[in-house]
């Protein structure tokens, strides 16, 4: 029998608050990994993890912040150098695109996605807990491993950036130029066939 | 009569004095600063929702059944252990 304490959520309650949090597991995933099948990979790892160490979490505290802590250490302990270097996944860039009926403003989401994936992980990482995420900076603090000051400074350094890589006119992706998304589509496609010509 | 006008002075006054866009904008004089201060604070908003959008689209995508398969086994798996010991 494992040890009951106080602290500890059963079994049964653990599990369910666990596949509560999978959607954002996910999210916080794709953000790491930018394609959809390999996020998947790691979102599945990191909940086995997090199911293993189950004894370990306190009942009380933020489960979701804890799960990120254990989906981040492994992502950049296990697979960074090799999944970093995979090209964006075409089927993200598309559902992106199907995603609402408003085409520009889909093109204009590939365009933020995009430039996100442009940024510093550093700086990623914290505008996606923070930013897009909701994340308290204190939470996204504890996640990431640095000082609270340090997370604000990595999310306005980021928001920064970000802005600056949107409103960059040299950029095929700026949100104010008149892309076609029949352009975007054929983008996609020269994508795609370089990754079935590998 | 001059009471309203007069509170309604004070009010105004008071306003700017607490309004932080007034604040932080600072020596925004001309039109076209104040309109390149509005519009960065627009982009700024429409950047945030749209990192949200980002995220939710995929937290809002149905959670493929492989997770949860996994996670039964898991549990399975604990339960059986325990069952040894």
């Amino acid at each position: 029998m494992k040890p009951m304490t106080d602290t500890a959520l059963s079994d049964a309650d653990f599990k369910r608050e666990l596949a509560a949090i999978i959607p954002d597991l996910r999210a916080f995933s794709r953000s790491l990994c930018n394609n959809a099948a390999l996020a998947d990979d790691v979102a599945q790892e990191a909940m086995l993890k997090a199911w293993k160490a189950r004894n370990r979490f306190q009942a009380g505290t933020n489960l979701k912040a804890w799960c990120f802590t254990i989906l981040r250490n492994h992502f950049y302990s296990e697979k960074r150098r090799s999944w970093r270097s995979q090209p964006l996944d075409p089927e993200v860039a598309e559902a992106t695109l199907i995603a609402s009926d408003d085409a520009s403003q889909n093109i204009e989401l590939l365009a933020v996605r995009n430039a996100l994936e442009q940024l510093p992980d550093d700086q990623r990482e914290a505008l996606v807990l923070v930013g897009a995420g909701g994340m308290p900076y204190e939470e996204a603090a504890g996640i990431c491993g640095c000082a609270v000051g340090t997370i604000k400074s990595r999310v306005s350094r980021a928001r920064k950036s970000l802005e600056a890589l949107l409103n960059d006119p040299s950029n095929s992706y700026n949100s104010d130029s008149n892309i076609a998304g029949s352009e975007v589509f054929e983008d996609i496609m020269d994508q795609a066939n370089t990754i079935a010509s590998q | 009569m001059f009471a309203h006008r007069f509170m309604a002075c004070t009010c105004i006054g008071t306003m700017h004095k607490k309004s932080p866009e007034i604040r932080m904008t600072k020596k925004s004089n001309s039109p076209t600063d104040a309109r390149q201060d509005r519009d960065a604070k627009a982009r700024g908003q429409k950047l945030g929702q749209q990192l949200k959008s980002l995220y939710k689209e995929v937290a809002d995508e149905p959670v493929p059944d492989e997770f949860f398969m996994l996670l039964d086994q898991a549990d399975q798996a604990s339960k059986s252990d325990e069952a040894d010991d």
